[in-house]
């Protein structure tokens, strides 16, 4: 028989876990709506936030990742962990002066997303946000980003990207190249929420 | 558009501490990364997946209700399924089309593949369309632990709940789809 909608599963036995800063991966024992126990391994991480940030000219700011976990530059809007009881709009901003220096704008809140809802209870937000007209604003996206907001390995995994946004839908339909599922989603939300 | 940074592997230097668990392996390594500088970094290992945008002849999309024990609650999502040791992803994917939604496709296109998670899963889900799809009489019997429900949604519909704020999103799903509607010229 099929469990109600409104199921869910039960925790019985954390069996072992090993931190890595604000993320524990927990290897535990569970009982499933529909009545099967087993060990399952996953990852608890705290609510996350992703923002697709807009200039004044319509173009979009993305960043280059190296992601050592798949050995290869990725291209990815910039995301990262909330901290506790930070909104999504405060994070947005705080990750943008981070990357840019400067992060006021106005959020357009889109969803939330599961980026991996097989193996980590990651939720997170997705927003766009059109950063204020700024003249001084002029990238050099292959530079290091130099505003001082990164750590130290950040710095040296991440370059900035700016693209139109038909630029990035050509990017994102490269079938040759792995495409990062979040900012994909986050793209596809913004089209449909409205960013042009 | 701006050029890649040339390619500057980075290199593992020692794995600190692992946790092994059913299907993936929880790593804490050391990297030195391409401006030399070290640094750890959490690592989930895990054999790659597949998943299907599965389209009937009268443009419905087959798509599952699901439980995910991770977030506690049902995602819309395409069937999708970790590959066995040695499996190549489209027949991964024809197994997982059969069991999950009981039909089979005569008709396959890449959609090329996506990352996840790859700030900390090295996984990989390769991406299909499927098409010709005819329901099984005698549909395998799939996981004991997959609690799901067949759906058949208008693509119109689809998007609609996609952009209504209303839903939990399933980000390859979200992925798979943009990338089908590409194809499909929808």
């Amino acid at each position: 028989m099929r469990p109600s909608p409104t199921a869910t599963h039960q925790p019985l036995a954390v069996e072992a876990e090993l931190a890595d800063g604000p993320v524990r991966f927990v290897r535990e024992r569970l009982r499933l709506p529909l009545g099967r126990e087993a060990s399952f391994g996953w990852l608890r991480h705290p609510p996350s936030v992703m923002v697709v940030p807009r200039l004044a000219d319509g173009r979009l700011l993305l960043a280059r990742r190296w992601r050592p976990a798949v050995g290869r530059w990725v291209l990815e809007f910039p995301a990262g962990p909330l901290a506790p009881e930070e909104a999504p709009a405060r994070g947005a901003s705080r990750l943008l002066r981070d990357l840019l220096g400067r992060g006021d704008g106005q959020w357009h809140p889109l969803g939330e997303l599961r980026p991996n809802p097989g193996y980590s209870d990651e939720r997170m937000a997705i927003g766009w946000l059109a950063l204020e007209r700024d003249a001084a604003l002029e990238l050099d996206a292959t530079a290091p980003t130099a505003v001082g907001g990164l750590t130290p390995a950040e710095e040296a995994t991440t370059r900035r990207w700016l693209c139109a946004p038909a630029a990035l839908d050509a990017a994102f339909s490269n079938l040759a190249e792995p495409v990062d599922g979040r900012s994909v989603s986050a793209w596809f939300l913004a089209r449909r929420g409205g960013i042009g | 558009m701006a050029p890649l940074p040339a390619p500057e592997p980075s290199r593992q230097l020692e794995t600190i501490a692992a946790l092994d668990a059913r299907k993936i392996r929880f790593e804490l390594n050391r990297y030195a990364l391409p401006s030399g500088l070290e640094a750890t970094f959490g690592v989930i290992r895990h054999p790659g997946a597949s998943l299907a945008v599965p389209l009937l002849d009268d443009g419905r999309v087959v798509i599952l209700r699901q439980y995910r024990f991770a977030v506690a609650c049902r995602l819309l999502e395409f069937p999708a399924g970790t590959l066995d040791a040695g499996e190549d992803p489209l027949s991964t994917m024809e197994r997982e089309l059969q069991e999950e939604t009981g039909y089979a496709a005569n008709r396959w296109d890449s959609l090329g593949a996506l990352l996840p998670c790859p700030g900390y899963s090295d996984e990989v889900i390769h991406l299909f369309l499927a098409r010709g799809l005819t329901p099984l009489e005698h549909p395998p019997a799939g996981d004991d632990d997959e609690d799901l429900e067949v759906l058949l949604m208008e693509p119109a519909r689809l998007d609609a709940a996609i952009a209504s704020g209303d839903e939990a999103l399933d980000a390859k799903s979200v992925t798979a789809w943009y990338r089908a509607r590409q194809l499909l010229g929808l």
